[in-house]
């Protein structure tokens, strides 16, 4: 082959090629890539130290060395920093450097050829490789501290279910030695009425190629079965749509004993609130914030004969008497929209049609699941009746009471005329007839004071009949002097046939607000008393004052110095009809009744105070 | 009764009233919807074998969820004449003209046709939709 040949076959190698000859190594034949990796000018006959910059120390030892010796040496990935175009800074790149001795006896034309390929991007592939592998093996023990540290027990297993990996949390919650043969043991762990289950269900996960959720207990190293959630999720390989059949499940194991135990007990009281709903005997229902019914108890269905499904949401208002639908239903739309307690009585269809009145109750009770809504009807059926029985029987006994009043107003009416004529005939009788018997004239004085008294009682009673009529009258401000003036005419001829003092001080209190018939009729009765039970032995005193009570209510006082009474209890006087304090004189005893009904009627009370042979106080306290 | 998975803008209301009232028309469908917030619910009237398909139907549409029944009962008449909605839309002058389309406190009164129990119902579920305070000009009250 011809030299020139040879050259250019040099010169184009996609490898540097350059010979070094000489104990200065001067640049001999030197290739464009070998040119380029010098750096630019290699001028043959320049020594490769002085102007190749860029080649290391310990490398140009070596060649001299080479070159000494004769024994080739091979550097692979060796560094150099390459000269960047225009002055940037040195990138490093990587070559595999062959060093070849070049023999020769001539000193001058002894030397080496220099071989360099470059491997630069080898090179950084393994160094890639190299820090991918540091990283995962930083990761891998991240993960590692991660699956032991947490409070989970973490796990693998594979398509059949054998176990490839369990974290050490597994053999500290199970108690079991590191030795222990995993896929032997594990199941006999679970509870016995939890194992078969666990084991279909993990295992038709793995065949559906899916990851699975279940809760099962697991005994625990001291014994105790504690449930646990199992999560796990395949490994998935291959395209989104194309996935490949996994090979392995990874998952985890979280105890969840506590919140199973919580769930079970609010489970439980929901239960148990749902019995004792269904066993009081009255309606019971709950709604939703909405003011939707979602539940009804059971003596709903049996009171009405529907179920909750027949009744609906709003199906109650259905079961009210038509009438009171409408304000029923406006009510409680009202209540859901303010959360105002609702409450009514309503009469409410039976299964077997019958209406009985019930009341109906809900409140609003509002907790962190926001508000809802619990309610109650109540039978009152028969406390209803009953208060309508009662109601009918004092209608009938007011009624009774006042045909008796009428009765006895008609009776004491009706009997004044026969009075007044068999008054007519005695008076005849005695002015006509002559007696020789003396004893005769005392009884005819004992005749005619019987029909005195007999007038009286008659008189009286009818008096009470009309007080009695008086009692619902209306009330006016009166001036007590003005009625007891006239009350005092009506009394005129006992105040002159007794002489009596009478004196009125109204000053205190000179109006009072009543029924003037009635203020009139208790004025007469309390005067007419005082004269009536005058002591015979003194001129009668008589004073009539008004005033008001310490707390500014109106109070009237009639005292005389009279004959005075026996009294049981001063504040009750219990003066019962018909009661004579003293048997000698006239008078019905009518008169302190009908005082009294007056008085208490209007909301006051009589009290008195009195001392035999020295006189009497009544007090009327008007009002209480 | 069910919750918009999203708010739906004017926009969305007008179509669903537009095709709404197309099929439910040519189905024979009556009945309302009330829109609020998010919040739905609807009355539907119509032979049995159409509502319950509509209503699997519109169980399945994407958007809305938590779709629950209140009642379902057979009638022996209709209530509603048409199927109409009413709800607060953004530009309220759009809608003014749009045949079967109510602001809330416009929605005719119920007819007496309606039982109490129901027209109540029909009352406390627009009060959940649009919340209280919307008194239209039906409510109980006039429907007796
Ligand atoms: C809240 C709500 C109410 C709807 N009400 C009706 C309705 O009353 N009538 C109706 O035809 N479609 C109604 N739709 C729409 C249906 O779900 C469905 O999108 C529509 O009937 C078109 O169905 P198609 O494409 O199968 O014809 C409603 C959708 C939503 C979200």
């Amino acid at each position: 082959m011809r030299d020139q040949q040879l050259q250019d076959i040099l010169r184009h190698m996609p490898a540097g090629i350059a010979t070094l000859l000489g104990p200065e190594l001067r640049y001999g034949f030197v290739n464009a890539p070998m040119q380029a990796l010098l750096g630019g000018e290699t001028p043959e006959g320049q020594p490769f130290a002085e102007h190749a910059k860029v080649i290391p120390h310990d490398l140009l030892e070596v060649m001299r060395q080479v070159r000494q010796s004769g024994r080739p040496y091979v550097a692979k990935g060796y560094c150099l920093p390459l000269a960047g175009p225009a002055g940037d800074a040195p990138t490093p790149r990587y070559y595999d450097l062959a060093l070849e001795p070049i023999q020769s006896e001539n000193e001058e034309e002894r030397g080496l050829l220099l071989f360099a390929v470059d491997v630069t991007a080898q090179e950084e592939a393994r160094q890639r490789a190299h820090e991918l592998a540091l990283e995962t093996r930083r990761l891998d023990a991240r993960l590692r501290v991660l699956t032991e540290t947490a409070p989970q027990i973490t796990f693998t297993v594979d398509a059949d279910g054998r176990c490839e990996y369990v974290s050490p949390q597994w053999y500290y919650f199970t108690g079991q030695p590191p030795t222990a043969d995993l896929n032997a043991i594990w199941p006999l762990l679970i509870h016995p009425d939890d194992r078969l289950r666990v084991l279909y269900q993990s295992e038709a996960a793995r065949a559906a190629g899916t990851g699975w959720s279940y809760e099962y207990r697991l005994r625990r190293h001291d014994g105790q079965y504690r449930w646990l959630l199992s999560r796990a999720l395949p490994e998935l390989h291959g395209t989104h749509d194309k996935p490949d059949k996994p090979a392995y499940w990874h998952g985890a194991m979280t105890e969840v004993h506590d919140q199973r135990a919580l769930a079970d007990a609010l489970r439980r009281g929901e239960a148990e609130l749902r019995f004792l709903a269904d066993s009081i005997p009255q309606l019971i229902w709950t709604a939703t914030a909405e003011g939707l019914i979602d539940y009804y108890n059971q003596h709903t269905a049996e009171y009405t004969g529907l179920t909750g499904e027949e009744l609906g949401p709003t199906g109650w208002v259905g079961l009210l008497d038509p009438a009171e639908q409408a304000g029923a239903a406006r009510r409680w739309i009202h209540c859901v929209a303010t959360g105002e307690s609702y409450e009514g009585l309503f009469r409410m269809r039976r299964h077997d049609g019958q209406y009985r009145w019930h009341l109906i109750r809900a409140r609003q009770l509002t907790d962190e699941r926001g508000p809802c809504w619990f309610g109650a009807c109540t039978d009152v059926d028969d406390q209803h009746r009953l208060r309508e029985v009662l109601q009918t029987q004092y209608d009938e006994l007011a009624r009774t009471n006042r045909d008796l009043d009428t009765f006895v107003y008609a009776a004491s009416h009706d009997l004044k005329q026969p009075l007044h004529n068999l008054r007519g005939l005695f008076d005849e009788l005695r002015r006509t007839a002559s007696f020789d018997d003396p004893e005769q004239e005392v009884i005819l004085g004992m005749v005619d004071e019987a029909l005195q008294q007999l007038d009286t009682t008659l008189h009286d009673l009818a008096a009470t009949v009309q007080a009695q009529r008086q009692l619902t009258a209306p009330t006016e401000p009166i001036q007590l002097a003005g009625v007891t003036e006239e009350v005092l005419l009506g009394l005129r001829t006992q105040i002159q046939e007794a002489q009596a003092n009478i004196i009125l001080e109204f000053e205190a209190a000179p109006t009072l607000v009543y029924g003037r018939a009635n203020l009139r009729s208790v004025l007469h009765n309390l005067l007419s008393n005082a004269l009536k039970f005058a002591h015979p032995e003194r001129v009668p005193h008589i004073t009539v004052a008004s005033h008001l009570s310490p707390v500014g209510q109106p109070v009237l006082m009639v005292q005389d110095n009279g004959l005075g009474m026996r009294l049981k209890d001063a504040s009750d006087p219990a003066f019962q009809l018909f009661e004579r304090q003293h048997p000698q004189l006239a008078g019905a005893g009518v008169g302190l009744y009908l005082l009294q009904r007056i008085i208490s009627s209007r909301g006051g009370h009589l009290e008195v105070t009195s001392t035999l042979g020295e006189g009497t106080a009544f007090t009327v306290y008007w009002f209480e | 009764m069910s919750r918009a998975v999203r708010p739906l803008s004017d926009q969305d209301l007008q179509e669903l009233l537009a095709q709404c009232r197309r099929d439910n028309a040519r189905d024979n469908v009556t009945g309302i919807l009330f829109y609020s917030h998010g919040n739905i619910a609807q009355l539907i009237e119509g032979e049995p074998a159409v509502i319950e398909a509509l209503f699997q139907k519109i169980a399945r549409d994407g958007r809305h969820s938590h779709v629950h029944k209140l009642v379902e009962k057979s009638i022996k008449q209709r209530s509603f004449a048409d199927w109409s909605m009413a709800f607060h839309p953004l530009e309220s002058e759009a809608f003014h003209e749009l045949a079967g389309f109510f602001l809330p406190h416009q929605v005719p009164a119920m007819p007496g046709t309606l039982a109490i129990a129901d027209a109540m119902l029909v009352d406390l579920v627009r009060q959940a939709v649009f919340g209280p305070g919307i008194s239209s000009q039906d409510s109980v009250t006039a429907s007796v």
